[in-house]
């Protein structure tokens, strides 16, 4: 992965869809996809509207980059077995902060972040966000699932029973 | 939510390379009171989205989600990468019943190597099951 020219004193202005302005390292920012290539093409000038991700959302989007950047620069002076085994713990830490990060939100708070993990395409937070999501479906009955999701069944009875059996497979 | 469902129609007009969304976000960006009205946000996901999350479970979980509702009938045909997991099988045979069945009527493009979670069978037991 090519890192563009970022100066790590300048900042970025992201406007949420709601109107707020964020202040951003352009070191930090460009753990998004968007963002970097905006950088790369010298298009950041002024406030950079983000007109599908609100203000809570970003707030805790631009929490995690902040993490995730901070644990990118932080220690580098050890020796090397040293660092090494730092890293592991800084990996160990990193994770433990990731599952308390994604434990803390309810499940409006995660369907946010995951569309605006998406629409900024920032991929470690994409990814934890959906395995949030796919832990919570997996292992659960159709029923279970609906009612978590508040997904409305419009299959008839006989519609459903006929999917069952045309993919008896999956249900044995 | 008048602000909101002006920056909608703004993002329709200034369309840029951040806002090409399918279609399914339409819709979407409610403010959260409205939302919460009629919640049932994850079937509103874009697709790349739900296929991405059930390629983070069993494939058999993935499966099963067929019965949710109409919209979800086919999603996890769509799925770009399978997870397989003997152990929600009853038997061999069925795993390998369930896993042809998979493979066969899955419908994505470019579908990566499945990714095989096996636990108590061999690895040559399980290359035999499928060649």
């Amino acid at each position: 992965m090519s890192t563009p020219s970022v100066s790590v004193n300048r900042v970025l202005k992201l406007k949420s869809s709601d109107g707020e302005i964020f202040e951003v390292k352009q070191t930090v920012a460009v753990q998004s996809g968007v963002l970097k290539q905006m950088m790369e093409d010298g298009c950041t000038e002024g406030e950079i509207p983000l007109n599908n991700v609100d203000s809570p959302t970003l707030a805790k989007i631009i929490e995690w980059c902040n993490k995730h950047h901070d644990n990118d620069v932080e220690g580098r002076v050890l020796s090397e077995e040293r660092e090494k085994e730092k890293e592991k713990e800084k990996a160990a830490d990193m994770k433990k902060w990731e599952s308390e990060f994604i434990d803390a939100l309810n499940r409006d708070e995660i369907y946010f972040l995951l569309t605006g993990s998406n629409y900024m395409d920032i991929k470690e937070l994409l990814d934890c966000a959906a395995q949030k999501v796919a832990d919570m479906v997996k292992g659960k009955t159709p029923e279970a699932i609906r009612e978590m999701f508040n997904i409305q069944s419009d299959f008839t009875e006989e519609e459903e029973e006929a999917i069952r059996k045309e993919n008896q497979w999956a249900f044995d | 939510m008048e602000g909101q469902r002006h920056s909608r129609k703004k993002v329709k007009i200034n369309s840029d390379r951040i806002s090409n969304f399918p279609d399914s976000m339409e819709g979407q960006r409610h403010s959260r009171k409205k939302v919460k009205i009629n919640s049932d946000r994850i079937s509103n996901f874009p697709d790349s989205i739900i296929h991405h999350i059930l390629s983070l479970m069993d494939a058999k979980y993935a499966v099963q989600t067929c019965i949710l509702s109409k919209k979800w009938k086919f999603h996890w045909a769509h799925v770009p990468c399978y997870t397989f997991d003997c152990s929600t099988s009853s038997s061999d045979v069925e795993f390998q019943d369930f896993v042809a069945n998979v493979l066969n009527n899955h419908q994505s493009f470019n579908l990566s190597r499945p990714r095989f979670r096996v636990s108590g069978i061999t690895m040559s037991s399980l290359v035999k099951m499928f060649y």
